[in-house]
């Protein structure tokens, strides 16, 4: 396997980006999504970030972040795991970028982790689109 | 405690006084720092004044018209000499920190946001704050010195005032 995928948001966000892409892609077991809730101590969601991220770094080697918002607590956490070409994050991440990621992620990905990135993001710029502009 | 000097004429510097356990996040930054017009914010933590990494992050995220230092507890008291006309938000994230802070500058009021204190003898008082008894027993001291303390995450919401009864 080629890199693990944690989708990590403000509240069930994630999980529910996460269950909707496996209607799409089908069942997958490199891709787990953390919920971070307000009710919940800061040093607990640490603490849950470095289990999955070592969980994956040991099943994997290569761990990919998504987060929901540049600047919100699930982005500012990843932040700190960073390692680039090892572990890399994204922020703002969209449907079309996660489920190219679920792909390559199933893939042998030969890749660099940080040309994957590159082009992930690119790729989710991509896909917004403005129906009266696409449609023209 | 300080007071600064303030001339007649003269727009007084304010400053505000928020605990919250993340510190710098998308609530205080979309939410505080617009609704107070903050042109400075003070992250005041012994641990993260140490941690270059930590402040990379925090100040990743925080408009570029706002200037943001990092301190440890002991220059507290030069938060207040920031330049008049300033409106200060002065962050901690353990209440501890906030006594010091709260002893130290001048504060408009004492605001509460996330806080989740794990173990024994806690007391959860919203969604978003749980605390000790004896840490409630100390933001009591506060309220009843004549701090306004008051449970509210978010400018958007209705606050709940901490009072000693």
């Amino acid at each position: 396997m080629s890199f693990g995928i944690i989708v990590a948001t403000h509240g069930n966000f994630g999980k529910e980006a996460v269950e909707t892409v496996k209607t799409i892609v089908g069942e997958i077991d490199t891709v787990e999504a953390i919920s971070v809730e307000f009710g919940k101590n800061i040093d607990e969601i640490q603490e849950q970030f470095e289990r999955l991220v070592n969980k994956f770094l040991k099943k994997y080697r290569r761990v990919l972040i998504f987060t929901d918002m540049f600047g919100g607590t699930p982005s500012n956490i990843s932040f700190g795991f960073v390692k680039p070409g090892k572990v890399e994050v994204i922020t703002g991440f969209n449907l079309p970028m996660l489920i190219k990621a679920l792909k390559m992620s199933m893939e042998e990905e030969k890749k660099p982790l940080h040309e994957v990135v590159l082009y992930l993001a690119d790729y989710g710029k991509d896909n917004v689109k403005i129906a009266s502009k696409a449609l023209a | 405690m300080r007071f600064s000097v303030w001339k007649k004429g003269e727009k007084k510097k304010k400053f505000y006084l928020r605990l919250d356990d993340r510190l710098i996040h998308g609530q205080v930054v979309q939410g505080w720092v617009p609704f107070l017009s903050i042109d400075e914010i003070f992250v005041v933590s012994d641990r993260i004044s140490s941690d270059p990494m930590q402040q990379k992050i925090m100040s990743l995220s925080v408009p570029p018209d706002v200037s943001l230092h990092f301190i440890d507890t002991s220059r507290i008291p030069s938060i207040s000499d920031v330049s008049n006309g300033k409106n200060v938000l002065i962050l901690v994230n353990n209440v501890d920190d906030l006594v010091k802070v709260a002893s130290l500058v001048p504060v408009e009021f004492v605001n509460v946001g996330n806080y989740h204190k794990r173990g024994e003898n806690v007391v959860n008082l919203t969604s978003f704050f749980t605390c000790s008894l004896e840490e409630l027993e100390k933001l009591k001291i506060l309220s009843r010195e004549g701090k306004k303390v008051e449970l509210r995450n978010i400018p958007g919401e209705k606050g709940k005032e901490i009072i000693d009864d």
